[in-house]
């Protein structure tokens, strides 16, 4: 008895004195699935940050013709490839270019499209018709095909990808920063902001911004997932990676030539992106549920 | 005149949009001195938030047009200021309450953050952030919270407790005038008292003028000086709350208004509401705003808007005081 009432005082303490962030992490930790993913996701970005480590980058490009197309074995872990080149070492080595890919043009994305989407959001009028229109033209294009023709403008070489694929994916991302912001700009406490005598760019980042935290975070992760899928498509089809480079995508193209008769050239891979991106996605899930307010205890 | 805070002058504002257009306020002629209470009486519609939205200059930008009038405040034009001078009257000179404390505050700031925004904002006085501070911390006990949950979130707090943190925001900076946009309609009866009486007492040690937009009369006639009712974006009474609440000449729709209150010493079955609604505002009548729900209506009414009549300090803009002893008709 006693000691329950302590308990409750206890907790109710510790409530009370907790962030929203702590709240948002003490609700993710709930999912598990959501944490799985997470450790997935830590695993390999460990994996690309110490991919030296692992294995020297050498062996991924040292030829070895007597081993070409070998089977997975103890010292070749996922196989060898056409050439005879450890797959193991290839796909260790392409996580660190995919994965750099996916999470810098998200990560350029979430400035480029947070500061467009906030401003035209907010300001509104004739600003948000003229870049909304803007961006209209770009999302009418498909993406990979604009992307394709962006590294064809640009040139090869992971910068140009990048940029490229930045470009492609920014005006979704403005749009939905957009639609949060207008819907935060309507609130009371906006209005009471101003009446406080806040400047525009004050509000803006201290009020707007803050409050689009969540959907920002659960968009650039579901960006980022989609990212990793459209370097790899960009690679597979010979756009951007300079061969001998490993990357996932540019794996998979290489393998697919031996389909028939070393099916796991693609396998490996193949299965890097699927983690990968399904990965990003479960975790993108996790934090919506977490961000969400109306689940707020 | 120049004893005045604040003085409003032949005030028209409108809504422009492509379809139509919202004649929301009406010529309205008022004036506040230091320390007073002014009440704004009216339906929902009236106009009531438009005016304390013009006083401030928040009117929505895209549609809201101020198409005539003048106010002063303290010897300044607020409607010809720059917007940057604007900006450091709201907050610091005049402030606002809202109507609803649940989304007046910001859910991702603390509370501490929030009152100390204004503070910060408006630093004249080189304050350091300990000063702020302890300010934070001395209007939270004034609005009776402990100043221990100030790094709580807004969701933390109750309805009741909200709206206090909202009237620390405003009177964080000690403005000299505090707008009261229907402080108290989201919370219930209880709490209703607790913030009416804090926000009086608060007025009176402060010295803080107020203009207290209602439509509850029972408020008005706990925290006001002058009252005006607001009918169809126009003042159509105005006077002292004895001219108001004791006198036995009314404009029809404030008579309208009382016979609206349930009254606990007779014994009544039902309300009487007034008949009908408000006109539409996009399309005012031609003669007086009030005729097509007049039960006093003359021929007059529909075809001429009505003088205003004044009576010492009170004010009514009818034609039934056409003539009347006592009543003299006002120069327009």
């Amino acid at each position: 008895m006693n000691s329950s009432t302590t308990r409750i005082t206890v907790d109710a303490a510790i409530f009370k004195k907790e962030s929203r962030w702590k709240e948002v992490w003490r609700r993710l930790k709930k999912d598990r699935l959501a944490m799985f993913a997470l450790a997935v996701i830590s695993v390999l970005i460990l994996i690309a940050v110490f991919a030296d480590l692992i294995v020297p980058y050498e062996t991924a490009l040292k030829m070895n013709l007597r081993q070409k197309l070998a089977l997975p074995s103890a010292t070749h872990w996922f196989g060898c490839d056409g050439y005879g080149r450890d797959l193991f070492a290839r796909c260790i080595h392409g996580a660190r270019v995919s994965l750099t890919i996916a999470f810098s043009t998200a990560f350029a994305t979430l400035v480029v499209g947070s500061m467009i989407g906030a401003l035209v959001g907010y300001v509104g009028g004739k600003l948000d018709d003229l870049v909304m229109r803007a961006l209209d033209i770009f999302s009418a294009i498909p993406s990979i095909l604009f992307a394709m023709a962006m590294v064809a403008a640009l040139g090869s070489g992971i910068v140009n990808i990048c940029i490229a694929i930045a470009l492609t994916n920014i005006p979704g991302f403005v749009r939905i920063v957009r639609s949060s912001v207008l819907n935060i700009a309507e609130q009371e406490y906006i209005e009471a902001a101003r009446a406080g005598g806040t400047s525009t760019l004050r509000i803006l980042i201290k009020h707007v911004l803050p409050n689009a935290v969540g959907t920002i975070i659960v968009q650039t992760t579901a960006n980022v997932a989609s990212m990793i899928l459209i370097a790899a498509t960009l690679s597979f089809l010979g756009l951007g990676i300079n061969p001998p480079q490993p990357e996932w995508g540019a794996l998979v193209s290489e393998g697919k030539e031996f389909l028939r008769t070393a099916p796991h050239l693609i396998l490996f891979p193949g299965v890097m992106i699927c983690v990968a991106s399904f990965s990003m996605s479960i975790l993108g899930d996790g934090l919506r549920d977490a961000l969400d307010p109306r689940l707020r205890t | 005149m120049t004893d005045h805070l604040i003085s409003i002058q032949n005030l028209s504002v409108e809504y422009r949009s492509d379809i139509e257009t919202v004649y929301a306020v009406n010529n309205i002629t008022f004036s506040l001195k230091k320390g007073e209470t002014f009440g704004l009486v009216g339906e929902t519609g009236a106009g009531k938030t438009t005016t304390a939205l013009t006083i401030m200059r928040l009117l929505p930008e895209q549609t809201g047009r101020i198409t005539g009038g003048s106010i002063d405040f303290d010897g300044r034009s607020l409607l010809d200021l720059p917007e940057s001078e604007m900006r450091s009257i709201r907050g610091e000179q005049i402030s606002m309450i809202f109507q609803d404390p649940m989304t007046s505050l910001n859910p991702v700031m603390s509370v501490e953050e929030q009152i100390a925004e204004a503070m910060e904002l408006h630093n004249r006085d080189n304050k350091t952030p300990e000063d702020i501070r302890k300010r934070v911390d001395e209007v939270l006990l004034m609005v009776g919270i402990p100043p221990s949950r100030k790094h709580d979130y807004p969701h933390q707090f109750s309805g009741g407790m909200k709206q206090r943190v909202v009237i620390a925001m405003a009177l964080a900076c000690e403005p000299q005038l505090l707008i009261a946009d229907e402080p108290t309609t989201a919370l219930d009866v209880t709490i209703q008292a607790q913030v009416i009486s804090m926000i009086r007492k608060l007025r009176d040690r402060l010295g803080t003028a107020m203009i207290m937009i209602t439509h509850d009369l029972g408020i008005v006639a706990q925290t006001c000086d002058n009252v005006a009712v607001m009918y169809a974006g126009e003042i159509i009474e105005m006077g002292t709350a004895e001219d108001i609440y004791l006198s036995s000449d009314h404009h029809p729709y404030t008579t309208g208004l009382f016979g609206s209150i349930p009254n606990l010493r007779s014994k009544t079955s039902r309300l009487t509401p007034i008949a009908g609604l408000m006109p539409d505002p996009t399309h005012l009548p031609e003669g007086c705003n009030f005729s097509p729900r007049c039960p006093l209506k003359m021929e007059i009414c529909d075809r001429q808007p009505p003088c205003i009549y004044r009576n010492g300090t009170h004010l009514i803009s009818c034609h039934l005081f056409e003539g009347r002893e006592n009543w003299r008709k006002e120069e327009a």
